[in-house]
């Protein structure tokens, strides 16, 4: 696309300021003002309402790290004194760290639930990010409450030691290690509770948000440890923010269960949990006892299903034996195509036709993609699938979109047959397409399979280090229309 | 300078800008104007904060487009949500160039659409909407590409077509 359109374009959007100019804004006094009646209100009712937006785009954190403050504050003396850390009585550290197996070794703290060492508990240090330099967070203050504002939160039992704070960014965070007789129990105790209260408000019809994001099994720490994130409705919301966003870190290891809860305000929890605060806390907790019990630690995600392959659609092994993108580890439920969230038809070619419009009686796009999406580079192949009524008009759209390729020319940029096939039942054509200007390559193929039309599509950034060659395409094509066969 | 006499030289500053970005992303003055106005109420209300951030402008930009992402996403189903309530009603002024840069607008994704608004009008690189939204540069690219081959389109033709590569 050449510049002058980029230019058009530039116009155009400054000339939109033309339509702002009637708009009233309501002035600065107007919005101190409705700061100030939302504080008053946060203040008489106590409750949490939704003021806090963190600007992770801005500064650059991960949602891991959303409630952090810069500068950390002492934490209350809600603890008793610090007791000297002991040895343990079975020492069980191992040279590589691996965490016991078998029967448990306690840290030796004590009894009563009131000799935690201090050393034990993770430090607002530990919840900062690594920001950079300029970077600002929400600032923590030390709190004596047992127990956050979050619905079904673990509360810190009367007798354990804790500690608490929060952040005026509606942030709260606290950390208990109980001690029990019966770890295994208790530490199950809370995971279910906290699980059956938040599915329970699931169910609720007053209340349309708290619900669990995402759990995990964590191995390497501790005798046992989970996580999980949840969303937890606001009592009191505002016209836009809803929920908290609610992570619970447990571990347990010899006779103590060790429960890190922190949260705030939080709209979206796209990226999968990271393991780092769970390791943290575990390594803290052993350490003040003079034992070690993280090892290698690993996450399995328990709260949903695998997809895995779907019959008809490309399989994951396929993906990856024809690109060598090792990294496509998952495809995601197939979704209806045409949606209404944008233009119908066939959104991975970019050709304006759409096989609804042709006669299709089946249309869905499925995508095929990293574990974590949020990586540094993203990579996926996307599929598309028409099933038609017969082959013959399966055959036609498919050579219009051909043909619509073959004449695709988009202000200079060029789509490029790169190879095609026709042997009858089966045809396939790959195409390649790149925008220099933005560094973006677009390669896919259109494989026609009896009466069914199959799109495969791959975006390569020039940033990262692979290609997809037409060779390969030709493979996953015919690793598709395989598929399609398969199905009959 | 006082705080209240800071806040109010940002707002008198920005609030135009922010507002016309807005506008962009939105499709919507109506919509456009309340996400403004609510991002600058946060600003002030953790203004300690966002005095000293880097950019301000950015941050009560990237405020603002979050209350209207979540506005969109308020339900839990935004699919359902959007099909009981539809897209939110174009108050768009009656200048056709206008309303038609804001209907293609809003007939691309809504990260292609943020994309497009932050590059072609704020002015920023690739890398720095990949700061400030969060995604991957390359995602960044995939977007800006495919944004703007679909507002050629949707700017010289009527003919509806696929918006391409985009996760909904």
């Amino acid at each position: 696309m050449t510049d002058n359109f980029d230019n058009e374009l530039q116009q155009r959007l400054n000339s939109l300021s033309a339509d702002t100019t009637g708009t009233h804004m309501p002035g600065p006094h107007a919005a101190r003002r409705r700061a100030a009646q939302r504080t008053r209100n946060q203040i008489t009712t106590g409750a949490l309402a939704g003021i806090a937006v963190l600007a992770i785009g801005v500064i650059g954190i991960t949602q891991d790290q959303m409630f952090t403050a810069p500068e950390p504050a002492e934490p209350t003396d809600t603890r008793t004194p610090t007791v000297s850390p002991t040895t343990p009585d079975t020492p069980d550290e191992t040279d590589d760290a691996t965490p016991p197996d078998g029967d448990p070794t306690p840290p030796d703290g004590g009894g009563g639930g009131d000799d935690i060492p201090d050393d034990a508990f993770m430090t607002v240090e530990d919840i900062t990010p690594d920001g950079e330099e300029g970077d600002v967070f929400p600032e923590w203050t030390a709190t004596d409450a047992r127990q956050t504002p979050f619905d079904c939160a673990p509360v810190a039992p009367d007798g354990t030691d804790y500690s608490a704070y929060e952040n005026d960014g509606d942030g709260h965070f606290l950390q208990f290690i109980e001690e029990t007789e019966d770890p295994v129990a208790r530490f199950s105790q809370i995971r279910a509770d906290l699980e059956r209260c938040v599915r329970d408000l699931e169910q609720s019809d007053e209340d349309q948000y708290t619900q669990i994001s995402q759990t995990w099994n964590v191995s390497g720490i501790g005798d046992e440890a989970w996580m999980a994130n949840y969303f937890d409705q606001m009592e009191q919301p505002d016209d836009f923010f809803v929920a908290n966003l609610v992570s619970v870190r447990m571990m347990r290891t010899g006779n103590y269960v060790n429960v890190v809860i922190q949260g705030g305000p939080g709209q979206d929890d796209n990226a999968n949990m990271d393991t780092e605060d769970s390791a943290l806390s575990g390594e803290r907790l052993c350490a003040a006892f003079g034992t070690e019990c993280v090892g290698e630690v690993a996450a399995e995600q328990t709260d949903r299903e695998p997809i895995g392959d779907i019959d008809g659609w490309l399989r994951v092994d396929d993906v990856v034996a024809a690109t060598g993108l090792e990294e496509i580890v998952e495809g995601t439920e197939p979704l209806e195509a045409n949606d209404g969230g944008g233009p119908p038809g066939w959104a991975l070619t970019y050709l304006p036709l759409d096989p609804e419009s042709a006669g299709a009686t089946f249309f869905q796009r499925r995508f095929y993609q990293q574990s974590d999406p949020t990586g540094a580079v993203y990579l996926s192949v996307d599929q598309e699938i028409a099933e038609f009524p017969d082959a013959e008009t399966a055959r036609a759209h498919y050579e219009d979109m051909v043909a619509a390729a073959e004449s695709y020319n988009d202000d200079g940029r060029n789509l490029e047959n790169t190879s095609s096939v026709d042997e009858g039942n089966r045809a396939i054509s790959t195409w390649r397409e790149e925008d220099q200007e933005f560094g973006i390559t677009f390669v896919f193929g259109i494989a026609l399979q009896g009466t069914a039309i199959t799109v495969v599509n791959h975006g390569i950034d020039s940033a990262s280090d692979h290609d997809v060659t037409a060779d390969q395409m030709m493979d996953l094509l015919t690793r598709a229309a395989d598929r399609l066969s398969e199905e009959g | 300078m006082s705080r209240e006499d800071e806040f109010d030289a940002f707002y008198n500053a920005s609030n135009r800008r922010v507002l016309h970005q807005m506008y962009a992303m939105t499709g919507n003055l109506a919509d456009a104007q309340e996400c403004t106005q609510e991002a600058f109420a946060r600003a002030w209300q953790r203004w300690k904060t966002v005095s000293q951030a880097d950019n301000p402008e950015a941050w009560v930009r990237t405020v603002a487009w979050r209350i209207a992402a979540s506005r969109w996403r308020k339900a839990k189903n935004a699919v359902t949500a959007m099909a009981r309530h539809g897209t939110p009603e174009n108050t768009a002024p009656p200048n056709p160039d206008h309303v038609a840069l804001v209907t293609a607008l809003r007939h691309i994704p809504e990260a292609q659409r943020r994309a497009i608004v932050l590059h072609h009008l704020v002015g920023m690189s690739v890398e720095e909407i990949s700061t400030e939204t969060g995604a991957p540069t390359g995602t960044i690219k995939a977007r800006l590409s495919r944004g703007r081959s679909a507002l050629a389109k949707l700017l010289t033709d009527d003919t509806s077509i696929a918006t391409g590569g985009e996760q909904p």
